[in-house]
């Protein structure tokens, strides 16, 4: 178990509900410098929401969430307007559906925020975006629109726009569920060469039990808004030791 | 202070009274409006080449020009033609023949958006056209187009000042003389100004209403 | 026929130019006040929204031709006076841009919520996000409700005769009554609106193209 102080990322006591609905409730969690983590669990469990709550597009009602040690979110209130963008800078997402912008082309969608939030100079943003591009394999598409690209290409794009952000911590959320199976491969690969050639944290939703068993250093399993069960993925996958956690994997895993 | 509240209670009446006219033309010249534009939609979708190319001209060409110079003509002309009706009558027919054109596009999108489906089932099942017609396309057709119709009635009612040009004593037209007697003119057009901005409020708030409630339904 | 034109053209060009002007000014106008008015009802500040609510309600609300003579007549009681091409230009602005406003906000909520989160998840600031993400995507959804209204407001123009100022119809008009050339001439009135309407929409149409080819989707 990461020490706080390792703690890249860390919920404490995090709460949150959509109106009536409880969605996180006395949520903890901490994600080490390095540590690649999955996240599972069934629908509605919260999962997709914590990824949201890093990345300041939910708010919550009470607890605490620190970036590198520094307050995020305190008491359930965000950190004003200088300090989470300064935190924000150390968080990437990659989103289920892409939401690559339509209106620029796919070096465009690079160099962007690189420009804009960093003022990187055109020429460097430019050469940055289209090694990232030949890193994730689509250096040849560096002036297409991303309407035509397939789903794998888009969301490799995706991830390569959030790669030249130089985040420190990525959040992957579902980031294979929208697209059809034959491209999913192409998506997962490029997540492992991150995880080898990388020492970023990664905290990833994922419903990819095999490749969650196969990359993650450490296994998450929600239900109903907390933490029900976490450890090593030999350990949660083979040897649950809750029961909600055997009933999950048993109707979810193939083996 | 600038205002007159004296002058205000007295032109008052007058003002209400002349809105009784103003919805005389617009009930009168939207229900034209809405018949009338069933036929221009029916005839563009005649399978007569001809019928369907002239409706869909006469329906863009009076969309596409001003209805103050269709109300001069239909105004000037008619009496030449030995047809004398009252300048009210003549403005319910300008107002009802142009917005005809508007309902016109609005029950093409309605009839069109009703699935190919309708129409073939409709032809399996060894319906007439009028049968299919009646009692398939058109009622699927029409229901979603009452909001866009709403609508319509209510930019109709804001028209209806345009025939203060051909003498019809509506709200602007009695502000107009209200006010060129007494060399006030800030009060009446003033009262009139917010007749319409409450009534068409009201209107579209209603339309509003009417359409969620109808959506909630399906 | 020749005869004809040669004793209204002349007189019909010159309104007709002062059609242009008020067409011209307008649009210029409604496009300041609709961009302004769009972005600030969607503001989170209460300074901005609620001022551009009542201004578009206010003008969407009312009659064209009342706001028209509102301005013209009732506008001089607070020591504001101003020649009928000044109005013309003013009001119709304030009649179109009110539309637009809605146009604008209407486009904006339609792009799509996950290109507002890309944006953030890329610490883009909200304004930057408003401006280089949004409004882009934005655009093309206005260009063809936008088209529209430039054609209403052109139509618009036609109102302003009644506050007597000297375009095409007020032209007709003097026409008119100097020969009684009636259905002739404001058929050619007519016409020459239509053909006005149909260089505005052939316009608007290879705008909204050359947008679209701009994004790479010919």
């Amino acid at each position: 178990m990461p020490s706080a102080a390792d703690a890249v990322l860390e919920f404490r006591k995090v709460a949150k509900r959509y109106g009536e609905q409880v969605v996180l409730e006395d949520f903890d969690f901490a994600l080490d410098a390095g540590e690649k983590v999955a996240l599972i669990g069934p629908s509605g469990s919260g999962k997709s929401t914590v990824l949201r709550i890093a990345m300041t597009l939910e708010d919550i009602q009470a607890g605490d969430v620190r970036v590198h040690g520094d307050y995020l979110w305190r008491d359930g209130r965000p950190a004003d307007r200088t300090a989470t963008q300064r935190l924000r800078a150390h968080l990437g997402m990659v989103f289920q559906h892409f939401h690559l912008f339509p209106h620029l082309s796919v070096l465009e969608n690079l160099t962007l925020a690189p420009r804009l939030v960093q003022s990187v100079a055109a020429a460097d943003a430019e050469a940055a975006a289209r090694e990232l591009l030949e890193r994730v394999g689509l250096a040849d598409k560096a002036d297409a629109w991303p309407e035509q690209l397939s789903g794998g290409q888009k969301q490799r794009v995706a991830i390569a726009r959030a790669l030249a952000m130089q985040p420190d911590i990525m959040l992957f959320d579902e980031v294979t569920s929208a697209l059809d199976p034959e491209m999913v491969g192409e998506v997962l690969d490029v997540l492992r060469e991150l995880g080898r050639s990388t020492d970023m944290s990664m905290l990833l939703v994922t419903h990819e039990m095999d490749f969650a068993y196969q990359f993650a250093d450490r296994v998450v399993f929600m239900d109903g808004g907390r933490v029900v069960e976490m450890g090593p993925p030999k350990q949660l996958f083979d040897q649950p030791r809750e029961e909600r956690t055997q009933q999950f994997l048993q109707r979810v895993r193939t083996r | 202070m600038i205002w007159n509240w004296d002058y205000t209670w007295q032109v008052l009446p007058d003002i209400l009274r002349a809105f009784g006219v103003t919805l005389q033309a617009t009930l009168a010249g939207f229900a034209l409006a809405a018949v009338l534009g069933l036929g221009w939609a029916t005839a563009r979708m005649s399978p007569w080449r001809w019928l369907a190319a002239s409706a869909t001209g006469i329906v863009e060409f009076v969309r596409s020009t001003p209805l103050l110079i269709q109300l001069y003509f239909l105004y000037y002309v008619l009496p030449d033609y030995g047809i004398a009706l009252s300048p009210l009558v003549t403005g319910i027919i300008a107002l009802g023949l142009h917005y005809s054109c508007y309902t016109a596009e609005v029950y093409r999108a309605g009839i069109e958006a009703v699935p190919q489906g309708q129409w073939e089932a409709a032809r399996a099942l060894n319906l007439s056209t009028r049968a299919t017609w009646t009692r398939i396309i058109l009622p699927q057709a029409i229901r979603p187009t009452l909001p866009m119709l709403g609508n319509y009635l209510i930019a109709m009612f804001k028209d209806t000042p345009l025939l203060a040009a051909i003498t019809v004593m509506e709200m602007l037209q009695t502000a107009k003389l209200t006010g060129a007697q007494s060399f006030r003119y800030l009060e009446p057009l003033t009262i009139t100004g917010v007749v319409f901005l409450v009534v068409s409020l009201l209107a579209s708030w209603t339309v509003r209403h009417l359409e969620t409630r109808h959506a909630i339904r399906r | 026929m020749i005869e004809f034109l040669q004793t209204h053209l002349p007189a019909l060009v010159g309104g007709l130019r002062v059609t242009l002007q008020l067409t011209v000014g307008g649009a210029l106008l409604a496009l300041l006040l609709a961009t302004v008015a769009g972005l600030a009802r969607r503001s989170p500040s209460r300074w901005l929204r609620w001022p551009a609510n009542v201004y578009v309600e206010a003008f969407r609300g009312t009659s064209a031709l009342v706001q028209l003579f509102w301005f013209y007549f009732a506008l001089p009681f607070f020591g504001l006076s101003m020649p009928a091409l000044v109005t013309g230009v003013l009001v119709l602005g304030l009649n179109s841009g009110a539309y637009g406003a809605e146009v604008v906000r209407s486009a904006i909520a339609n792009v799509p919520r996950g290109q507002w989160e890309a944006g953030r998840a890329l610490n883009l600031g909200e304004r930057q996000i408003l401006f280089r993400v949004i409004l882009p995507q934005a655009l093309p959804m206005m260009l063809p409700p936008a088209g529209n209204l430039l054609i209403e407001l052109l139509k618009n123009t036609a109102l302003v005769s009644l506050i007597t100022l000297s375009e095409l119809t007020f032209t007709a008009q003097v026409q008119r009554a100097a020969t009684l050339d009636t259905v002739p001439l404001f058929a050619l009135t007519l016409l020459i609106y239509f053909l006005v309407a149909q260089v505005l929409a052939v316009g608007m149409r290879s705008v909204e193209a050359r947008i679209a080819r701009r994004r790479g989707r010919a």
